[in-house]
């Protein structure tokens, strides 16, 4: 092992849900960690430039982060997420998780990949951990230790991130509150949904997304619906039980990107089998590398304006 | 899907439930999938919609989902996003999920169905079982030399025409003596067709999702249009193949069984992800081997696992220079694009073998392994 090696993490898909984690991981064992940073215009458009035509807008967005990591990191980790819970039911990521690090070494066969292939399926976390660190020259013991530290400071994290963003929303003493769904990673990314949450804010709501809430809630939301086998969908339809069921929100927005697959499905499990009687009005946006400012912002301005109306006829 | 109906229905029908046979996927069914299913889901998904629609109208009142369960695909979700869709337009059905986890509820109603005796049940599930393997196995034998004796034929069409009267044949028969003996009948006709036989037709492999495989309705024929071109023309996966590898998990009459393919994609694409696509991307690497002149990939549009597989794919296509031709499938694809571009594709794949660029003949020594191109993981 060299010390001091620089591994670089593409600052999208994964990255907004196990960041803290690989960071802790690989700074444990004595490297350095690059992310490639917030995704910009140059980015996007290098991702756009190779990956196919018609995969969802966040992979673009991620093979973009990839190109930009190349010159500046020994190593690029590319997990492949397969299997991420085994209990109480399998949940798998969606198939682009599933073939990231082989999409990445067709597409960019220069890239130097640190492969991380966790199914829980065949074994366990910790082991497939163990495997990877081997590749780098590192001991199994230290990697142990290295990872129970780093699950420790993902909880954490996790934790006071919610706590943290619940509060941030509490103390605002705005009008509407909106429930914001959807993946981590295009709620989070602000070049990519054109910096929504400051579009609601400006228009004196005040948001609450799908991973403030915390898992325990989410969890027990989750017992009482049939959920699907995706685990990054899990989330978005527990928070949507959640919203549409408890009236502390006035309205929720599914934010989703074009060519997701699995949104698609979920889209229609939230009307169909989650929503119910619920009066919240919902309203699904689709983002890809087309959206316009301006047609967002009419679509949120009236969707809002329509709030406002409704409550003021109940009052 | 395909000519799958012909031994499901002899399957179901002989087990005691009326088969309420709905029309071949048309433009109406399209239209009416279309009209009801989610925009942004995939294609099979609209054409089985419209399906399920018309067989509603034609009267049936119970409807069999297949999938369920553990999938990374949208397959999984299908019957369960279907039924609320036709529960929502007020139609009235028994929904029926099929899969593995639902044996025992369907055994009991399928024993319910024979007057809950076990003797009877077990008869007309086995002969039923019998009938359709019988049945399935007729279509994919019919398929198969319609497909090998089409480019050769001095005169066009007479293999066509064969294939859709002995389709039809073995769809009314239901003698299991008499499916037997077909076959030697079938054989004769097929080979009696005159042929050229000093013509060398470009070798093509089929590749991608299945439904966009097997159904002629979405690809637009494919494979009769390519016989018809002078192309031998291989899907990698027949119905026949389909039904027993899901419902069995056995391997039936392939060239290249499913866990072989799996190992030679392994390189390219480690896990499967759901679809076809690791099987898919063994078959083109085989297909290379084995000296074919080209792959053409179909798909619907935004289709999970494919779309994910198809830089693999282009890859491959550079690695042991096969050309490689992909089609995104939706509902707004026309015959005439569609058409045009193989055509092109053909001219291409002439052109390289005037040039000698073909490696029809012995092209299993020139082309290496693929764990050679990739040091390791």
């Amino acid at each position: 092992m060299n010390k001091g090696e620089v591994i670089g993490i593409p600052q999208a898909l994964g990255y907004y849900y196990f960041y803290p984690l690989w960071k802790t991981f690989f700074t444990q064992l004595g490297f350095t960690v690059k992310t490639s940073g917030m995704t910009d215009r140059q980015k996007l458009d290098l991702g756009i430039k190779i990956a196919p035509s018609e995969s969802c807008l966040p992979l673009k967005c991620y093979l973009g982060h990839v190109v930009a990591l190349m010159n500046h990191a020994d190593w690029i980790f590319v997990p492949r997420l397969v299997c991420l819970k085994k209990k109480p039911k399998i949940k798998l990521g969606c198939p682009k998780f599933i073939g990231l690090p082989d999409m990445v070494r067709a597409l960019l066969p220069e890239a130097n990949i640190l492969s991380l292939d966790i199914d829980l399926r065949i074994e366990g976390e910790l082991i497939s951990y163990v495997k990877m660190a081997k590749n780098l020259g590192c001991n199994s013991s230290r990697v142990k230790h290295a990872y129970q530290k780093a699950i420790y400071k993902l909880k954490q994290y996790r934790k006071e991130n919610s706590k943290r963003n619940l509060s941030e929303n509490n103390n605002e003493d705005k009008k509407i509150k909106i429930g914001l769904l959807g993946h981590r990673y295009l709620i989070e990314d602000k070049y990519l949904n054109l910096d929504f949450t400051k579009k609601l804010s400006d228009l004196d709501c005040q948001t609450i997304c799908c991973h403030d809430l915390s898992a325990e809630s989410i969890d027990m939301e989750l017992e009482s619906i049939k959920s699907v086998s995706w685990y990054f969908e899990e989330e978005i339809l527990g928070a949507a039980k959640r919203f549409l069921h408890i009236n502390d929100v006035s309205g929720v927005i599914y934010l989703l990107s074009f060519g997701c697959g699995a949104g698609s499905i979920t889209s229609e499990i939230i009307d169909f089998e989650i929503r119910g009687k619920s009066t919240i009005p919902l309203l699904r946006i689709i983002i890809d590398e087309h959206t316009g400012e301006t047609g967002l912002m009419t679509r949120l301005e009236s969707f809002i304006d329509m709030i406002k109306l409704k409550k003021e006829q109940l009052i | 899907m395909g000519n799958l109906h012909i031994a499901l229905a002899a399957f179901i029908g002989n087990i005691g439930c009326d088969v309420v046979l709905g029309p071949k996927p048309n433009k109406e069914t399209l239209n009416t999938g279309v009209k009801y299913a989610p925009e942004l889901v995939c294609l099979p998904f609209k054409v089985t919609l419209g399906d399920l629609f018309q067989s509603l109208k034609k009267g049936s009142d119970t409807l069999a989902f297949i999938g369920g369960g553990d999938w990374s695909c949208r397959f999984g979700y299908y019957g369960r996003i279907q039924c609320s869709i036709l529960k929502k337009f007020g139609y009235e059905f028994k929904p029926l999920f099929v899969s593995f986890e639902n044996t025992k509820s369907i055994a009991s109603q399928i024993l319910s169905l024979n007057n809950n005796s076990w003797t009877i049940t077990l008869k007309n599930v086995l002969r039923a079982f019998t009938l359709a393997w019988h049945k399935s196995k007729l279509v994919n034998l019919t398929e198969e030399l319609a497909r090998r004796t089409r480019p050769f034929e001095i005169e066009k069409g007479g293999a066509s025409k064969l294939e859709r009267e002995f389709l039809k044949t073995i769809e009314e028969e239901n003698s299991i003596y008499k499916l037997r003996r077909m076959k030697q009948k079938i054989k004769e006709s097929f080979f009696s067709i005159k042929e050229n036989s000093t013509f060398e037709p470009l070798r093509i492999l089929i590749v991608g999702e299945s439904y966009c495989v097997i159904e002629p309705f979405v690809n637009f024929d494919l494979i009769e249009y390519l016989g018809g071109q002078g192309v031998l023309a291989e899907p990698f996966l027949t119905t026949h193949q389909w039904l027993f590898y899901h419902a069995l998990r056995k391997d039936e009459g392939s060239n290249l069984s499913k866990e072989k393919a799996k190992k030679l994609a392994e390189p390219f694409w480690a896990y499967g992800t759901g679809g076809e696509d690791q099987v898919s991307i063994g078959h083109a690497i085989n297909a290379a081997r084995q000296g074919f002149d080209g792959i053409i990939h179909l798909m619907p549009f935004s289709c999970m696992p494919e779309t994910a597989a198809l830089p693999v794919f282009k890859k491959i296509s550079e690695l042991y220079s096969i050309p490689f031709l992909n089609f995104s499938l939706d509902e707004y694809s026309s015959p005439t694009g569609f058409y045009t571009r193989i055509e092109a594709f053909l001219d291409c794949l002439m052109l390289r073998r005037k040039k000698n660029f073909n490696k029809f003949k012995g092209a299993q020594n020139e082309v290496p392994h693929p764990s050679l191109f990739l040091g390791e993981g």
